[in-house]
């Protein structure tokens, strides 16, 4: 209907922001979260867990002032101001090839699930494929669709592990949370990889361009922020109430264990694990589109290729070999804690070294002078 | 007089002055008048029409849709040079009259032309031909004609003796003047009745259509137990007419225009002026002018010109033949387009929230049309997925199901020999296949299907051993919820979808369930009708739209336009608020201070 409309232009509302942050942080991770935590951190994961959404939170701000400093460009159009021209073609290279190993080895992370506990006969490469071209359909529209995905998804996200968290009360025994710090140097490790969750949200600092009501971009990516550490802290509670410290450890996804031990009195489905699994499909999709598509958006972006959308199939055959990369599960949550503690520094980080090196070297737009 | 007519019937010389009479053309018009002059069948609900239809009209006819009429050709002076064009035009058609005579008074030939099975012949006799004909007419030399006898506002005709003819002879409410032939012959065809008299290069078109009509019933494909029982005939004018009764707005507008190169279909594209997006109007009207095609049969020829993505299953473009609902989505601030022939008029835009409403949703108390709508929702889901959980429940993921349960399931599936999936599609396909035949049949064979169906597919099937009983039940519930959709297209695009689903479910479980549902909502979110997204208002969430979508809230809570449509008008209720206040009328009497004080 005309270009009256905000959602024409390729905008993004506050809700869709906040969508959108959500959907791609709450991933396949979160099955992974509390095992990963309580190895550091001990029964102070569940404050390891709290604490770890500041660093993220900083770096969301810290973005966003950035980007006020540049209404009208993304990262990968104002890297080469911000930083001498060759060393941002190094630093943009760096960030590609390091979004491209996270989307594969969420892929992989949860084909390796999925081949674990529902379809054992299914060879992972089938599983994996099948998500993969999923997402390849899914990233090849524009952002408008983009983001009404994610608003129609939010729910997904939230309510399964919300009404598991409740119905695992029956099983949880309150001494598994004491004491609440054992050592310092084992909560900031868990602080360190609590905030490696959030890493999945590259495609934020990309939207602010596009958003409808730019004022709002703090608040709204600080919603999606709270409402994934909400969830977080229900999974990472729920499992250490339910299965204690030293038990925990021994389960690789802990989360999913916690849905294996709810059962629903008087309902028809007498064990949850592969609803829950199918409807966790969603919330890894979302997860999976999100990096693929911060990924194609940065390389059509940078290199001034203008359509992201011819990028998308000849990537797919990438992510495939990284994803089925790590041989075992094993080796593959070496790789991943890695690589998520490359990203902590690499996607949060960069967020505060921009925001230095624009106020230092005086680039783009000052506070003053800023657009209405 | 004999010579008038032999020259009538077997043609005079040719004509030479056939362009002289260009400079009366009928438009220095007083401008009320010209809003009447172009409209093929001026009922007097098209005035409000206004000038942008005329214009329309104007172009559309003068464009000259129709190949086969000579190219801009005006009436010439003759009589007979005028017939025999139009008998040119018309050739030898068995429908096609013409009446020749001689008006009574003046000793001038004239003709009438219509299409035979068209027009109410006993009018034309009553009201054209004998005050005509009749001789004691004292009518009328030409030295008279100078002298107007009326207010020269209500004139039509241009020509003076034509605006005598047309005021003091022709018993007829609403005349129009032609000058060009492509009007003659569409006023023909559209079932006017056209006056050509000797020596006037212009001609009148008398609207006295008479055809046979369904006369106005009870739509059977959206029945309701309390709401109008009026639909949409055949008939666009008396569709037209429909609208009008139930919205007695001035801004209800209503524009024609034509479209089909032979079928010539009358499109009327309905809005509130004052309440409607300029910007949608504008599109629709764009996209319906810009067809075409050589015929228009049915508003599904439209819908699917005009709709926004042709390769997806989901209807983009509600019909309807309740002229209720059709009344209710132009306050919403819709546009309505109805097409000549048929009893289905489209709805622009649609989102997929309107394909489970039911326009009984609004006539009955806010709590119960929740309720329904409950219903409705789920048997939409149970429709897209049930079928195909059960497949993935049965060949997956046997542990989630109850040991009793399980341990029937399979008791039941001990002597089936083929796969879930197999037995799912075949059951599937028979489904389809009985509603199909059921729906084409005559009705006096229809109970055989019927029969048929319920003894060999639900009894005989599962006796055989090859379905399982519990199968039968889910594919039963999957039919039903597919008939408990409100929208019929809507419900088939849900079955299609549905094959696939149960695929993906015999393969990978719920994972495949869950990808290809997944699938479905990125293609849901990529679609648009005529600009506004499919999933509006869930996806972009307009929270004031959510009101009327899984619960219909009470009438007075929705006191909004729908936001998606960024209507003009954006309030129902502006007072909304007073009406609570009722309870100070003083009448419950329960309490002294309830009177109001004088």
């Amino acid at each position: 209907m005309g270009n009256q409309s905000g959602e024409e232009h390729g905008s993004i509302t506050p809700y869709q922001l906040t969508a959108i942050a959500v959907g791609s942080i709450i991933g396949v991770g979160v099955l992974a979260f509390p095992r990963l935590l309580v190895e550091q951190a001990g029964t102070a994961a569940p404050l390891a867990a709290l604490l770890g959404a500041i660093p993220p939170a900083l770096s969301w701000v810290a973005w966003v002032k950035v980007g006020r400093k540049f209404p009208q460009q993304t990262p990968a159009e104002y890297v080469t101001k911000l930083i001498w021209p060759p060393l941002a073609w190094v630093y943009a290279l760096l960030g590609m090839i390091f979004v491209l190993i996270i989307t594969g080895l969420t892929v992989r992370e949860f084909g390796a699930v999925v081949k674990t506990s529902v379809l054992p006969n299914t060879p992972i490469e089938v599983s994996i494929s099948l998500l993969l071209l999923a997402a390849a359909y899914f990233v090849r529209y524009d952002l408008q669709v983009f983001a009404r995905v994610y608003e129609v998804f939010l729910p997904l996200m939230l309510a399964p592990l919300t009404l598991i968290g409740l119905l695992s009360l029956k099983n949880a025994r309150l001494v598994y949370l004491m004491p609440v710090i054992t050592d310092w140097l084992g909560l900031l490790k868990g602080i360190a990889m609590a905030s490696v969750g959030y890493i999945a949200f590259v495609i934020g600092p990309f939207l602010l361009p596009s958003l409808t009501r730019p004022k709002e971009a703090v608040k709204s990516g600080l919603w999606g922020i709270g409402l994934s550490l909400f969830v977080y802290m229900l999974a990472v509670t729920a499992s250490l109430a339910v299965f204690g410290p030293e038990e925990l450890k021994h389960v690789i996804w802990p989360t999913f264990e916690l849905v294996k031990t709810t059962t629903v009195p008087g309902f028809i489905l007498e064990r949850l694990e592969s609803a829950f699994l199918g409807i966790w499909v969603a919330a890894v999709f979302t997860t999976v589109g999100g990096t693929y598509y911060a990924l194609v958006v940065t390389i059509a972006q940078f290199f001034k290729l203008g359509d992201h959308k011819t990028l998308v199939l000849p990537l797919i055959p990438i992510i495939y070999m990284i994803a089925m990369g790590p041989a075992s599960i094993h080796s593959l949550y070496r790789v991943v804690t890695f690589f998520g503690l490359i990203g902590v520094g690499l996607v949060q980080g960069t967020g505060f070294l921009f925001l230095l090196l624009s106020v230092i070297r005086k680039k783009g737009a000052q506070p003053g002078a800023t657009k209405a | 007089m004999l010579e008038i007519i032999k020259e009538l019937l077997f043609g005079g010389e040719p004509v030479t002055e056939q362009h002289g009479s260009k400079s009366q053309t009928p438009d220095p018009a007083p401008s009320h008048v010209v809003e009447l002059a172009p409209l093929p069948t001026p009922l007097p609900m098209e005035t409000t029409t206004g000038t942008p239809s005329r214009s329309s009209l104007q172009s559309e006819a003068e464009s000259g849709g129709r190949p086969h009429v000579a190219q801009g050709g005006g009436l010439s002076q003759s009589l007979s040079a005028n017939l025999k064009a139009l008998k040119q035009i018309f050739g030898t058609s068995a429908d096609i009259t013409y009446r020749p005579f001689v008006v009574g008074g003046l000793q001038l030939g004239a003709a009438l032309i219509y299409l035979d099975g068209m027009v109410d012949g006993p009018s034309i006799n009553e009201f054209v031909l004998r005050p005509l004909m009749q001789r004691d007419q004292q009518l009328l030399a030409i030295s008279q004609v100078q002298t107007d006898p009326l207010p020269s506002g209500v004139a039509v005709a241009t020509n003076p003796l034509l605006l005598q003819i047309q005021h003091m002879l022709v018993f007829n409410g609403a005349l129009a003047e032609r000058t060009l032939f492509t009007q003659i012959v569409d006023d023909v065809l559209a079932g006017l009745t056209v006056l050509l008299i000797d020596t006037m290069d212009s001609a009148l078109a008398i609207p006295l259509q008479g055809y046979e009509e369904r006369s106005v019933s009870e739509p059977p494909t959206e029945a309701l137990v309390r709401g109008p029982r009026d639909g949409f005939i055949e008939s666009i004018r008396i569709n037209m007419s429909l609208l009008r009764r139930k919205l007695k707005d001035p801004n209800l507008r209503m524009e024609i225009v034509r479209v089909g190169r032979r079928t010539n279909t009358e499109v009327a594209i309905c809005f509130i002026q004052d309440v409607a997006n300029p910007k949608l109007v504008n599109e629709i009207r764009t996209r319906i002018k810009g067809i075409d095609i050589d015929g228009i049969l049915e508003s599904g020829y439209l819908e699917q010109i005009i709709e926004d993505h042709h390769f997806s299953p989901f209807p983009q473009i509600q019909n309807t033949e309740r002229a209720d609902r059709a009344v209710a989505n132009l306050l919403e601030g819709r546009v309505v387009v109805l097409v000549d022939g048929t009893p289905f008029c489209l709805i622009l835009p649609s989102v997929f929230n309107q394909f489970y409403q039911a326009p009984e949703d609004y006539y009955e108390r806010f709590l119960i049309a929740t309720m329904i709508r409950g219903i409705r929702i789920i048997s939409l889901f149970f429709s897209l997925t049930f079928t195909s959980l059960y497949v993935a429940l049965i060949s997956f993921h046997a542990e989630m199901l109850p040991t009793k349960f399980a341990v029937a399931v399979a008791g039941g599936r001990a002597g089936v020999p083929f796969p879930s999936v197999a037995e799912a599609f075949f059951m599937e396909l028979s489904m389809e296949i009985l509603r199909e035949a059921a729906l084409r049949l005559p009705k006096a064979i229809g109970p055989t299907v019927s029969i048929v169906g319920a003894l060999v597919i639900g009894e005989a099937s599962v006796r055989a051993g090859i379905v399982s009983p519990l199968m039968v039940i889910v594919v039963a519930l999957t039919s039903i919820g597919s008939f408990a959709v409100p929208s019929y297209s809507a419900a088939i695009a849900l079955r299609i979808v549905k094959f696939p689903i149960i695929l993906a479910a015999g393969t990978f479980g719920l994972y495949g369930v869950m990808l290809a549902v997944i699938g479905l909502v990125v293609h849901l979110a990529s679609l648009k009708s005529v600009g506004v997204p499919y999933l509006a208002p869930f996806a972009p969430m307009k929270p004031e739209d959510v009101k009327d979508t899984i619960f219909r809230l009470p009438l007075w809570a929705m006191t909004k336009r729908p936001a998606t449509l960024r209507t003009q008008d954006a309030t129902r209720q502006p007072h909304a608020a007073s009406l609570l206040g009722a309870e100070n009328l003083g009448i419950e009497g329960e309490s002294g201070h309830g009177q109001p004080e004088r």
